[in-house]
């Protein structure tokens, strides 16, 4: 499945590059269409599994570890970056706290006067999409559900719910999605802070 | 973002309250495979015909890179330990 993704992302990056320009903007156009459906099928496969919620429930005030997580684990990332790549630790919590969304994080930095970094987030948090479309199958496999959640951020609420929602059970999507909406309320707040 | 709310809240009671008979369901876990693959290919497009990405790409790529490994790396064991803590009694898979 991950190969099968790689070879299909690939494609569209091939595909955006070179196909004319009509075309390329159509699909980019259809990609929020597309999302709809593929959302709309998600609701359904959520709505026949009936313990979904009773599931979640007893979870109670856990279900905020994993956003938690996913946001100390980000931001822990982005300071050893920093440390890597000799730029300060602040601004590479900020590019980290995008947390894969990308159209918000670069234009954030960019517009508190940091271009280089607002760049370097907004194709940090693109690569960090990809990355997790690709790395979802292996993390359900191989660790647990919950740390399939972990790589998607914000997206976890859009894109990539229906990746997750594929390969792990509804009780896992509910929880991606209520985490994804959690790591997006703090995206724009996150960033603030580190600037 | 109120769509994907809508479009959620939608499928759900199509779903809950039984509207769809067997075969369908079959059909929809089918189709599913089909949206999300049409749906990466639509978003490697998007990101293939921006240009900003593709110019960028030599200087900052590795860089961006990086960042990208580090911070998925980092949510994956914060995340896998807190699991590991607070949720595995209840027999997560």
């Amino acid at each position: 499945m991950s190969m099968a993704i790689l070879i299909v992302l690939v494609l569209g990056i091939l595909g955006g590059m070179y196909m004319p320009m009509g075309i390329a903007a159509f699909l980019d156009e259809a990609s929020s269409f597309m999302l709809l459906i593929l959302l709309f099928s998600v609701g359904i496969d959520l709505g026949l599994n009936r313990q979904v919620f009773s599931q979640v429930r007893q979870l109670g005030f856990r279900i905020l570890l994993i956003p938690l997580g996913v946001i100390l684990g980000s931001l822990c990332g982005g300071a050893i970056a920093a440390l890597i790549s000799q730029m300060h630790f602040k601004e590479g919590m900020a590019i980290a706290a995008g947390l894969g969304w990308y159209s918000l994080s670069g234009i954030i930095l960019t517009n508190a006067g940091n271009p280089v970094g607002g760049t370097i987030s907004f194709l940090s948090n693109v690569f960090r999409e990809m990355l997790t479309f690709i790395l979802i199958p292996f993390l359900a496999k191989y660790l647990n559900s919950y740390s399939a959640i972990a790589p998607a951020g914000a997206t976890a609420m859009d894109t990539t719910l229906g990746m997750i929602s594929k390969h792990t059970d509804g009780k896992t999507a509910v929880i991606a999605f209520m985490s994804g909406i959690t790591c997006t309320l703090l995206v724009p707040v996150l960033i603030q802070f580190f600037l | 973002m109120w769509k994907i709310f809508l479009v959620l809240a939608i499928g759900f009671a199509i779903g809950f309250l039984g509207l769809l008979k067997e075969k369908y369901i079959k059909l929809n876990c089918r189709l599913q495979t089909l949206w999300l693959m049409l749906l990466i290919f639509c978003m490697g497009v998007s990101i293939g015909r921006n240009g900003e990405v593709i110019r960028n790409l030599p200087a900052l790529g590795g860089k961006a890179l990086l960042f990208a490994i580090l911070a998925v790396i980092g949510s994956i064991l914060f995340v896998f330990l807190l699991s590991k803590l607070f949720f595995e009694k209840e027999g997560a898979k």
